[in-house]
């Protein structure tokens, strides 16, 4: 059954795509674009068909496939294993989408341009790749897979200080990574399959605690510390950091501006829309519900994480002259929110976060492609450079009101939801002291001031321009790239349901999971 | 001296089982037909097309040998007690041909003489027990190469180079001859594998053991006894230093896989697996961290070669699936290995000494050795999606289960320093891929790389790669 192998064909067919595209000769230099925009217009086909085909109302993994990948002598083995649920779904629709604005993005791309489109095409398999893989071996290839690919995008079509970004946002990404596969290999071992009497790297396996060995190092009843620390307890405590660093949680996040800033509009926009999601992703697929018990007593832990990213992030974003390094900071601070409503550990914040994860890969998209339409018409982001914009630009104003007031939080947009869902979990968790959630509104607070003031010393009063730059309005390409997002923000905004009816069922198993530990 | 009565048994068995010695017996065939002709001062391609007869030739007979070449550490004793898996011959053969094939012509028949000359020594190393044929075996290989690092040319940094490698070499053989007295004294027999308890004191076993380990230490390159690498590999034309990257080190690897084995060892209180993991950790940390102090190319290589040595001594101490996974990062190792020197071979033509910054921009000049030399050390790095990948994970899967199962605290903190190592290993690993893409070159024409280099690498980082998609295949599980 074609139906059967949808998600393979989603993840594979741009690295075929990609290497097809190095195959053909230099000289086709606009060859490469159309090939990119078709892989990503037969995925968003694609996307229609598994949508139609998923049961919101199921819970578990669907459309799974599943079959076994090698096995390695007796030492170890592994399994090609994709699955959807009610996590990942939002995160691969946002996927595809986004890498289709980004495709769009990339259009007047014309240094090395073969390189570039195979990269980016590459980057899109990993990128669904690591949303919809269960067997942990698996995540963590696409996972690093990403790394590569990303490296020499920003390293190779970024600005200046291009190359210290791209080793900085290796480095920090794979010790993050380091971090995660020690656990994983930690699980794979403590893992007993009754049946195979194999180790096993299947999430929904791991899941089950009668899938491992009594006595072992992860098991649920695990009596192994290490440091006087239960060896649970450093599990989740490596899973945080290591998927923090890509979340990026404060005080992680240095990496996130310099690559921001360096990198050219698309990446950006992938960076902050897709790659920063993982972050959030595998703390719910992975940290949360295979460590339950200790991610309990390290709530307050990731709570103050969390408020600290809410507020820090938002008072930086206050201060940046740049626009894209406010931005950048916007998105550390929006991140925070994830953490929050993932510690509340109650449906609506978990519930929340997931929805926060999605309008914010539509918001930050959005607002990056906003930095990168005045960027490619002067050169210069400093924001002081910039006023009165708004009567030369009036199109363009009116999609940059509607990503800043989304990105502020104003109801009736997508960013609303999602931090309405979170604080109303925070408030209401038993788990986090009212303090955090209190400070934590603080970071609205902040968010309202540099959102309005950027609008407001861009936008309004005298026009001027400081650096030369012919200032015409939204062209028809990034009118197709703005508009389509904005509609989507404000059906998300309008229309919550739309999504929470996928998200919910997720929510709910995880918070059962959570509780169900803490009895 | 009498010789033991054991002595004469072993050599009984020897004629018996000579049948296990045929593939080295046709190199020896072959070496001298190799120097009849060095007599007849015979120049062209001839000597270089009789050394690769030579090595099929050899991979042929082993494959017809009956003598079964598995593993097995219960049954008898003699020359197939410890011979170990055919694989290992094979890898051998492997990196002897491909050092022969991106030889760079002219080379007298000597360098072809000495080539094969490892080539056998290395043979013998994994195929023997005795005391005696090891020893024997290692002078074959040693000798032969400080000879093939001097050169047969009057270059005084490769003499320099050779000169300290072999003062390095023959001291490490002769503390390792001085242990076996030792073991010998102890156990009366020259037998690796013999069984039997000791009759000498723990402590004499004890520094016997450690003193034999030396001189198989200093063939896999691994620290403290690495200190002649950097000085030979810099000086060394890239074939040859790719040949004893490998070569020796999977003789040494053999070796110590073999001491590992002895019962007898065990019981005279040498704690092996201490002694092992601390020359693997100092080796995978001084080499990491060593590496990345280098600006020269080949340096920064012998560095990385003394940081897998590291983690090829971390397999020899763990259970689960040992062969499967030591085979397996062997031919990985090989493979990258000789990606990364071939591309180095081709740029070593142009100017003799390579920095990392001769490097820049040739990634946009070059495409295809600059590909494969970025393939190979991601590879060196263990990063997906190559196979270097799976042979690290490979490792570390292993010595978690070695720790989980044992509790013995060398393999967590192995784990963890392996693991360390493999973050800071990227900063001098892509060194190279960063010069070759992120600056712009300054005045590089395009170079010709033959269709046969070319090929070379498309058929050896199709290899890397296959191995990462399908590791199983070559496990045949």
């Amino acid at each position: 059954m074609m139906s059967q192998q949808l998600l393979s064909y989603l993840i594979f067919l741009p690295v075929a795509a990609a290497f097809v595209s190095l195959a053909l000769p230099s000289s086709q230099q606009a060859l490469y674009r159309w090939i990119a925009l078709a892989v990503s217009i037969v995925q968003m086909m694609i996307l229609v068909a598994v949508i139609n085909i998923y049961d919101p109302a199921a819970a578990g993994m669907q459309l799974v496939e599943r079959s076994n990948w090698f096995s390695f002598g007796s030492t170890f083995s592994a399994e090609y294993y994709v699955g959807l649920d009610g996590l990942s779904l939002p995160l691969v629709a946002l996927s595809v989408f986004v890498l289709l604005i980004a495709t769009l993005a990339s259009w007047n791309t014309t240094d090395r341009s073969k390189g570039y489109f195979a990269l980016l095409l590459i980057l899109n398999g990993a990128v669904i790749g690591t949303f919809t893989a269960l067997d942990l071996l698996l995540f963590y290839l696409f996972f690093e897979f990403m790394l590569l690919p990303m490296y020499f995008l920003i390293g190779i079509w970024g600005g200046p200080r291009r190359e210290y970004a791209s080793i900085k946002f290796f480095l920090y990404t794979l010790l993050g990574s380091i971090l995660i596969l020690l656990v994983i290999i930690g699980l794979y071992n403590s893992s007993a399959l009754s049946g195979a009497g194999g180790h096993t790297f299947s999430i929904t396996e791991l899941l089950n605690q009668d899938n491992y060995r009594t006595g072992s190092i992860f098991a649920a009843d695990s009596i192994w510390t290490i440091f006087g620390w239960p060896a649970r307890n450093w599990a989740f405590l490596f899973l945080l950091i290591g998927f923090g660093i890509k979340l990026p949680m404060v005080p992680l996040h240095t990496w996130l501006p310099d690559a921001h800033v360096e990198a050219s509009t698309p990446i950006s926009v992938v960076l902050a829309a897709l790659l920063l999601k993982i972050g959030g992703y595998g703390l719910l697929r992975m940290a949360y519900p295979l460590f339950p018990d200790a991610a309990s007593t390290m709530t307050i832990l990731v709570a103050v994480i969390g408020m600290l990213s809410i507020v820090y992030g938002a008072m930086n974003a206050l201060a940046s002259k740049d626009l894209k390094r406010l931005i950048a900071y916007s998105s550390v601070s929006h991140m925070g929110f994830i953490l929050l409503g993932i510690s509340s550990a109650t449906i609506e914040g978990v519930t929340g976060a997931i929805y926060q994860m999605t309008s914010h890969g539509l918001i930050s998209a959005m607002l990056f492609l906003i930095a990168g339409v005045l960027y490619d018409r002067t050169h210069d982001r400093t924001i002081a450079n910039y006023s009165g914009l708004a009567s030369k630009m009036p199109v363009y104003t009116t999609f940059v009101l509607v990503a800043f007031f989304a990105a502020l939080g104003l109801p009736g947009l997508s960013g609303f939801i999602g931090e309405v869902m979170v604080f109303l979990g925070a408030f209401r968790s038993d788990l986090i002291p009212a303090w955090i959630a209190m400070i934590s509104t603080g970071g609205l607070v902040f968010g309202a001031g540099y959102c309005l003031w950027t609008i407001q010393r861009m936008f309004f009063g005298p026009y001027s321009v400081r650096e030369p730059g012919e200032m015409i309005d939204v062209t028809t390409r990034e009118k197709l790239m703005l508009l389509p997002l904005a509609i989507l923000i404000l059906a998300l905004g309008i229309f919550p349901q739309l999504l929470i009816t996928f998200i919910n069922p997720y929510g709910i198993g995880l918070v059962e999971i959570l509780t169900r530990s803490i009895n | 001296l009498q010789l033991q009565p054991g002595t004469h048994n072993y050599l009984d068995q020897l004629s018996a089982t000579v049948s296990a010695y045929y593939p080295q017996i046709t190199l020896c065939v072959f070496i001298i037909a190799l120097v009849a002709c060095a007599f007849y001062k015979s120049t062209g391609s001839l000597p270089k097309y009789l050394a690769i007869a030579a090595v099929i030739a050899s991979t042929f007979v082993g494959f017809l040998n009956g003598v079964s070449m598995d593993f097995d550490s219960t049954s008898g004793t003699g020359t197939a007690v410890f011979a170990l898996p055919r694989s290992f011959s094979l890898l051998l053969n492997l990196a002897t041909l491909l050092t022969l094939l991106i030889t760079r012509a002219p080379q007298k028949t000597e360098y072809f003489i000495l080539i094969l000359s490892v080539l056998l020594g290395a043979q013998l190393l994994i195929v023997s027990d005795h005391f005696v044929m090891i020893v024997l075996g290692m002078e074959i290989l040693s000798l032969s190469s400080y000879v093939l690092v001097a050169g047969t040319v009057a270059d005084k940094r490769r003499a320099e180079a050779a000169w300290k490698f072999f003062i390095y070499g023959s001291t490490a053989t002769a503390i390792m001859i001085f242990g076996m007295s030792y073991l010998y004294g102890g156990t009366n027999s020259l037998i690796l594998g013999e069984t039997g308890a000791p009759t000498a004191p723990n402590s004499l076993m004890t520094i016997g053991g450690l003193m034999v380990l030396t001189g198989f230490l200093f063939k896999t390159t691994a620290a403290p006894l690495h200190l002649w690498a950097p000085d030979v590999y810099e000086a060394t034309p890239s074939p040859i230093v790719a040949f004893l990257s490998v070569v020796p080190k999977i003789a040494g690897i053999a070796l110590i896989l073999k001491l590992t084995f002895v019962q007898v060892l065990r019981i005279g209180g040498v704690h092996w697996s201490m002694a092992i993991s601390i020359a693997a950790v100092l080796s995978i940390a001084v080499g990491t961290l060593s590496a990345l102090a280098q600006k020269d190319v080949k340096r920064m290589m012998a560095y990385s070669s003394v940081a897998q040595a590291g983690f090829l001594l971390l397999i020899t101490l763990t259970s689960e699936g040992i062969f499967e996974l030591l085979n397996f990062y062997l031919l990985v190792f090989t493979v990258m290995n000789y990606v990364v020197f071939v591309v180095i071979n081709i740029y070593e033509q142009r100017k003799q000494s390579l920095q990392f910054s001769d490097f820049s921009g040739l990634g946009y000049t070059d495409i295809l050795p600059s590909i494969a030399i970025t393939i190979g050390l991601i590879s060196l790095v263990g990063l997906p999606p190559v196979a270097g990948f799976m042979a690290k994970l490979g490792v570390f899967v292993a010595l978690f289960y070695a720790y989980d199962t044992t509790q013995l605290p060398q393999f967590l903190i192995a784990f963890l320093i392996g693991l360390l190592a493999t973050v800071a290993s990227l900063f001098f690993y892509l060194k190279i891929p960063f010069y070759l893409y992120f600056r712009r070159s300054t005045e590089n024409q395009p170079l010709k790389t033959g269709l046969f280099t070319n090929l070379l690498l498309l058929i050896l980082v199709s290899i890397l790669v296959a191995l990462f998609f399908a590791p199983g295949v070559l496990m045949g599980r």
